[in-house]
């Protein structure tokens, strides 16, 4: 049985509540045990300086260490963030620094042994796409869907470590019975880490990428990563708004995606949670009878 | 060795249309497309517009697209990239062109380059000591030729030609690290200003494209870190960007988590707030921002580090 | 209208122009592509100062001297090495990050010196003097003409007058007035098959002199780099070779060294032991200095698929540099009054009969240094010349009766004929006969340049055009090349005559001056100034 540390981020305990619970449901359908890590912190997500993350992040993964568990994370930049530190860590004469400065205080050592991984590469190369294709009862036929990784699901490559990894999207999409509609975007920014400093090209982003998928033909578009999902799903009105163009492309967390291929009722996806309604993927799936 | 090139034309002053040439050229053997379109211009067509000078990589100058590849055609060897005895050549993407492979590098490069103050100050006496580390670590950054595959990787630069990009940063950064100069905090706070390394989305593009190893987006990190370090945050113009990250500190620092709300009001501040309204209102309705970290266990050891790490700044800035 | 046109961006204009500027004179800098893409920036070699312990200017020169069979005058070379300490101290200054080893210059001991001087800034000094005087010249706001080509440097009277030049963006002609001209075009290498040439390697500064009647001095001094990799221009970093164990050729190793070296690679290669035209560089190379060759293994592995760390590349010898150029005094002045020269296009009379690695940088910094300055004090006081588009309408004629040829021969042909029959005749090796063939070919590519056209009509980045003239100015040099060659009747240093093949005592003593008169090349004579070393006494 594959038993990991949750390291959940903030944006599934906050603004993304439906990913927290559509990773759940779908790791208990699949076997997966998840040991929720309660006393951690966030992991600076880029934005605060590396001083003060790579402690930060020293302690989770000295955490994780500790039950022994590798850490399984469910957003692009908790994953890029942390794994970056990781291999910062893994250098000693770094790690005893920060060991002394930082954790030693609270009784904890990072001896550098812990493994981060994505829900994505989890299931892709622990659980296997073969065994979640066994688990299909509800296949997403015909449905149109487009992979968007973020950025740190595909870059930097010595944090990814496994070129494979930035074509496992596709793999999933495929295997749970719907139709990969490629775009040229998948692996460019969302514009999410911009809202703030320039909210003009961060939305211009998300029009791109949803407006791509569109005009490519696809239904929906599945994201591993709840900060592209704000920015795609949650600011696609006021994206469509600013490019005058029609959007409307609802976008799946990846769990959500999994989880309605086998079978997990959708509410329990928490898919009404969602910005950009599902309904017309639903429908085309023949699980809402009613036009809306 | 015979290829056929297909070289995109256009020459805009003229009012021409784009379109589409064949050129066919008898190569030595490990031609590059650099020295294939140098053998074209000389030969055959002299109209031909291309920039490029020192065909080892040093000038930067002659990146275009092959094959859909882009890259600097002049380490790029025709063998490697031909397909069915074809390259076809394109311009790169963006910038203006102004003659066939040919762009406007002055707006999309030159301009941003020299808007950095791109010289070294000196007030004096070095500011640190001059050692082999720093002067290691400045070389590394002056590898950079200009030839501009990081802007043309910028996912920013892909929606706004304006942003400084990574290039015209880099080179700021370039002084900041240099014990010799003394103008760290101008800079600091010329390149927080908007469009500067604040719009930087850190996507990574940027350091995939640099073909020098410059690695430019851990550098606009870098850069975004020694901001904080000095107090700086950001640029005048850009108090937004110094709001989020205060907010964004004070958050973690104080429950060990991101309240997206708070942060989002403290940087919005009401008017700007008031804009995100009915996004935030349809976002309630759909239950999905009920949940309000608590304060967790291990928020105490997070205050820790961060008053830890903060004081130092604090010392050094003094 | 400027106090001072510097023809030329590379490392020498760019320091001459920062100096004139710096001596209150206004000052612009014309180039042909961006300043910092000239053929400076491929200098992989160092720059030498004698700054090292126990080192000293006079052992430099000395040094120098005698690796350049005693054909250098002797007191620029001792100013050169003198000049060396204030040079590097301005570029550190200015932001040079040069290797260190602690907080002392890390010296590298560059081939064919005993003692180690070459500041480096790893695998790339050239680059980053270029990137570092390009931010000087920016600083100072010198008038910059980036994509723009001088046609063709003007006298009034006996005096400079100006330059016209050539738009590349509009093709436009135009004339920029000046009191002073200081050429620092770069050598003329495209002028020989195979060269380190960048694309616009021509040396159009030796033609405008020549042209205006100045004296050209040791233009028979051509030097061959050893080890440039195969088809390619580059030139193996001496920093890389300085460590270099042997050359070998079918498993054999060459022993040669300095001049003697590319001609005895050429003689194996010719012999039938090379593989592909090539031998093999051999050298250890030290893991831990990784960073150091950044640069150099990423151009191996783009050209040539290959990897710096196997210790091991193909190259084989090709044109590097000619020692000669325009005959300058002391403070870089032609005969020609407000005419000036620096870097590869001067005669500074610094390197003699060869060039030793390190060298080059350091007499181009220094000389421009001092060029620039005196340019800026012979403003002084002058006036302007009047303003005229006489010039450039000529330009704007010549080129349209240029437009109108239908057919005539191939600009890139004529240029390849003459950059084979150079390689061949008056390259590493030299005779009576080939130097004659060489001249004869010579004379069968100028007389078809008269009728050649080109193959584009355009205005904006005419190219073509670009090509046409630069033949012209290959033409010069080529002939004074030969007309040198011929005249010097032994072999000294990279002059190397099968027929004459030892050192003279007394031509030894003598530089050839060529000077275009009634449309050939004359050669006359002017002695080395030996005031402190004789070859006799070593």
């Amino acid at each position: 049985m594959n038993k990991y540390a949750f390291y959940t981020g903030c944006v599934s305990k906050g603004a993304c509540p439906e990913l927290y619970q559509s990773t759940v449901a779908v790791a208990k359908k699949i076997g997966v045990e998840l040991v929720e890590m309660l006393d951690v912190g966030c992991n600076g997500a880029g934005v605060l300086t590396t001083e003060i993350s790579d402690p930060i992040n020293a302690r989770t993964l000295a955490k994780a260490e500790q039950m022994g568990l590798p850490i399984m994370t469910i957003c692009s930049t908790c994953q890029g963030v942390i794994g970056a530190a990781r291999l910062r860590l893994m250098n000693e004469q770094y790690r005893t620094a920060i060991n002394e400065r930082f954790l030693r205080e609270e009784g904890l050592e990072y001896k550098g042994t812990t493994v981060v991984k994505h829900f994505l590469w989890i299931l892709v190369e622990e659980v296997g796409v073969e065994l979640l294709e066994g688990l299909v009862t509800n296949p997403l036929t015909d449905v149109g869907v487009s992979p968007f990784y973020g950025c740190y699901m595909r870059r930097p490559d010595d944090v990814i470590e496994q070129g494979g990894r930035k074509r496992y999207l596709e793999q999933i999409i495929t295997g749970m019975g719907a139709t990969n509609v490629d775009i040229s975007g998948k692996g460019k920014c969302c514009g999410f880490p911009i809202a703030a400093a320039d909210e003009t090209n961060s939305l211009a982003m998300a029009a791109k990428h949803t407006g791509e998928a569109k005009d490519k033909g696809a239904d929906a578009m599945v994201v591993p990563c709840p900060l592209c999902h704000l920015n795609l799903d949650g600011q696609q009105e006021r994206a469509a708004a600013s490019t005058k163009k029609e959007l409307g492309i609802p976008i799946f967390h990846l769990p959500q995606l999994i989880g309605l291929a086998l079978g997990i009722d959708p509410q329990e996806l928490g898919i009404q949670r969602n910005m950009v309604s599902l309904t017309p993927v639903l429908r085309k799936l023949g699980m809402v009878k009613q036009p809306a | 060795m015979d290829v056929t090139f297909k070289v995109r034309r256009h020459d805009p002053r003229t009012g021409g249309k784009p379109s589409q040439q064949e050129y066919s050229v008898d190569l030595a053997p490990g031609a590059t497309v650099f020295d294939a379109l140098v053998q074209i211009r000389e030969e055959q067509d002299g109209s031909l517009g291309f920039r490029g000078n020192c065909g080892r990589g040093f000038c930067g100058d002659c990146v275009v697209r092959m094959n859909g590849k882009l890259t600097l055609s002049c380490l790029t060897p025709v063998d490697k990239t031909v397909k069915d005895g074809v390259i076809a050549v394109e311009p790169a993407p963006y910038a203006r062109q102004t003659k066939d492979l040919m762009y406007d590098d002055q707006t999309f490069l030159w301009d941003k380059y020299r808007a950095m103050k791109p010289w070294l100050v000196s007030d004096g006496a070095p500011a640190k000591p001059v050692t082999e580390e720093a002067m290691a670590n400045v070389r590394t950054m002056m590898r950079c030729t200009m030839c501009g595959l990081c802007d043309f990787g910028c996912t920013v630069i892909d929606v706004d030609q304006g942003f400084m990009g990574p290039a015209a940063l880099t080179k700021a950064y370039r002084f900041m690290i240099d014990p010799r100069d003394t103008a760290t905090k101008e800079r600091l706070t010329m390149a927080g200003e908007p469009k500067g390394m604040w719009d930087c989305v850190h996507c990574w593009e940027a350091s995939e494209h640099c073909p020098v190893g410059i690695d430019p987006t851990h550098r606009i990190m870098d850069m975004r870190d020694l901001s904080v370090r000095h107090g700086i945050r950001s640029g005048k113009q850009n108090p937004k960007v110094a709001r989020h990250y205060d907010s964004f500190a004070k958050s973690v620092k104080e429950s060990g988590w991101l309240d997206e709300f708070k942060i989002t009001m403290d940087t919005e501040g009401i008017m700007g707030s008031l804009r995100l309204a009915p996004v935030a209102l349809k976002a309630l309705t759909r239950g999905k921002v009920a949940v309000i970290h608590p304060k967790r266990s291990g928020a105490e050891h997070i205050k820790r580090i961060f008053e830890k790490v903060e004081a130092e700044f604090k010392a050094g800035q003094k | 209208m400027f106090d001072v046109v510097v023809v030329g961006g590379g490392i020498a204009g760019m320091q001459a122009a920062v100096h004139a500027h710096s001596k209150g004179a206004s000052v612009a800098l014309i180039t042909r592509t961006n300043p910092t893409s000239s053929y400076s920036i491929t200098i992989q070699d160092g720059l030498n100062a004698a700054l090292g312990p126990g080192d000293s200017p006079e052992a430099h020169a000395k040094e120098t001297i005698h690796a350049g069979g005693f054909l250098a005058d002797q007191a620029v070379v001792d100013s050169v090495c003198k000049d060396a300490s204030w040079v590097v101290e301005e570029l550190d200054r200015w932001g040079v990050p040069f290797n260190r080893d602690g907080a002392a210059y890390d010296l590298t001991r560059l081939p064919g010196s005993a003692t180690a001087r070459g500041l480096i800034a790893d695998d790339m000094t050239g680059h980053v003097l270029t990137q570092v005087l390009y931010e000087q010249v920016l600083k100072s706001g010198i008038k910059l003409y980036e994509e723009f080509v001088v046609e063709e440097a003007t006298t009034e009277g006996s005096a400079v007058s100006g330059v016209v030049v050539l738009d590349l963006a509009t093709g436009r002609f135009e004339f920029i007035g000046a009191k002073a001209v200081i050429l620092a075009t770069g050598g003329p290498r495209r002028l020989y098959e195979p060269s380190t040439a960048s694309l616009h390697c021509s040396g159009d500064g030796i033609a405008f002199a020549y042209r205006l009647g100045a004296p050209l001095v040791d233009m028979e001094f051509v030097q061959y780099h050893p080890f440039v990799l195969k088809n390619s221009r580059l030139a193996v970093s001496e920093v890389l070779t300085a460590t270099a164990e042997r050359v070998t050729a079918s498993g054999e190793p060459i022993t040669e060294a300095e001049a003697a070296l590319p001609r005895a690679i050429a003689a194996a290669i010719a012999g039938g032991r090379g593989e592909d035209g090539c031998v093999a560089l051999e050298y250890t190379f030290d893991k831990g200095l990784t960073n150091r060759f950044f640069n150099t293994n990423q151009r191996v592995s783009g050209l040539a698929g290959l990897k710096l760390a196997d210790g091991k590349l193909p190259v084989r010898p090709a044109m590097h540099r000619l020692l000669g150029g325009v005959a300058v005094n002391h403070e870089g002045a032609t005969s020609i009054g407000g005419l000036f020269a620096v870097g590869e296009c001067a005669g500074a009379t610094v390197h003699g009969a060869y060039g030793l690695p390190g060298n080059f940088l350091l007499a181009s910094l220094t000389t421009a240094r001092r060029t620039g300055r005196a340019a800026a004090d012979y403003t002084g006081g002058r006036p302007y010349m009047p303003e005229t588009d006489r010039m450039a309408d000529h330009a704007e004629n010549r080129r349209l009766n240029i437009f109108r040829r239908e057919g005539g021969p191939n600009v890139a042909a004529l240029r390849k004929e003459l950059a084979a029959a150079m390689h061949q005749h008056a390259g590493l090796v030299r005779d009576a006969t080939g130097l004659s063939q060489a001249s004869q070919t010579i004379e069968r590519v100028a007389d078809a340049y008269k009728t050649a056209g080109v193959t584009s009509r355009n205005q904006d980045y005419n190219f073509g055009y670009l090509h046409y003239l630069e033949l012209g100015n290959l033409l010069d040099a080529a002939q004074a090349i030969v007309a040198s060659a011929a005249a010097r009747q032994e072999s000294r240093g990279v002059h190397y005559r099968t027929d004459f093949p030892t050192a003279d005592p007394n031509q030894g003593a003598q530089h050839h001056l060529v000077t275009l008169t009634s449309g050939s090349p004359a050669v006359t004579q002017r002695p080395v100034e030996m005031s402190r070393w004789q070859p006799s006494t070593n």
